[in-house]
């Protein structure tokens, strides 16, 4: 699917925006470990939802194809974040 | 998706393939399959490296401390541009201004070099310091991980290079488009990937 021009403008400044925001919760000193970790994976998950659907095209893939980027997207992000809450634990 | 819908030059009809069906993958179905397994790959480094983690949080956290986290943070803002300038360069191929689909694809590979260059900067400066991939667990997983993206991303460049030349040329040959759109996709696996590196790597503590 060939997105418009304004929309692959938004989903650039979009990523741009999440990237600067959660490189600043990183580096803020006033936050817990495990809430910092929860903030920028799913910031990442974000991010890859964003380069898939407006980049990628994902919303015009067939369901099997869309399914495995969802899992793909949300297995990640759950395995990263719970393996940081076991650590801390 | 007017603009998909057009005619193509009569010249290219020999070329043709099928019509694309309502809900179809852009590119060729068997370079999504790899693509799949690649992305599946990652996942199970980004499991691995997760799960060894959390039975060293301390090696990894320390680790991590001596990294050059916004020079990754940079690397992420010159990956996702290089990627809206290949969305923006597969609009202008699908729109016939292929003069401008080829300028898109030059300012996406400059932006992979870009990011090669400071990866390499990084490398050196890591190296420089003594951690080597055999200093601690985590170094391991550095270099693995950011050595094989790097690896993909190299790849990603000839790509594009060999892919704005037939760009350039205009045969007005569809299967031209399923090439580009294939090495388009391939470009932003290696933007997706990163998005979780960064983090994974340089942030989560």
């Amino acid at each position: 699917m060939v997105q418009t021009r304004r929309a692959l403008t938004w989903a650039w400044i979009t990523l741009v925006a999440i990237t600067v925001l959660s490189f600043t919760v990183a580096e803020s000193s006033g936050i817990a470990g495990d809430i910092e970790t929860a903030i920028v994976i799913a910031a990442a998950a974000l991010k890859g939802r964003v380069i898939l659907v407006w980049f990628m095209g994902v919303r015009s893939f067939p369901l099997a194809w869309r399914t495995f980027f969802d899992a793909w997207l949300l297995v990640n992000a759950t395995v990263i974040v719970v393996s940081h809450l076991i650590g801390h634990g | 998706m007017g603009e998909l819908l057009e005619d193509p030059p009569a010249a290219a009809a020999v070329d043709e393939p099928p019509p694309r069906p309502a809900r179809a993958l852009p590119g060729d179905v068997g370079f999504w399959t790899f693509i799949a397994a690649d992305a599946s790959l990652f996942a199970v480094l980004f499991f691995q490296f997760s799960l060894d983690r959390s039975s060293h949080v301390s090696v990894f956290n320390e680790g991590q401390r001596e990294l050059l986290v916004p020079l990754g943070a940079v690397n992420t803002l010159v990956l996702v541009t290089s990627s809206w300038q290949l969305a923006s360069a597969v609009r202008s191929a699908h729109r016939r201004d292929m003069a401008k689909a080829t300028r898109l694809i030059c300012g996406t590979v400059l932006l992979g070099l870009v990011f090669a260059v400071l990866k390499v900067f990084e490398y050196h400066v890591e190296l420089s310091s003594g951690h080597t991939i055999s200093t601690s667990s985590f170094f391991m997983y550095y270099f693995i991980i950011t050595g094989i993206h790097l690896l993909h991303l190299i790849v990603g460049v000839i790509a594009l290079v060999v892919i704005g030349f037939r760009v350039r040329r205009d045969t007005g040959s569809p299967r031209e488009l399923v090439i580009f759109e294939c090495g388009a996709s391939y470009w932003h696996l290696i933007d997706l990937l990163w998005m979780f590196i960064f983090p994974l790597i340089y942030l989560a503590r």
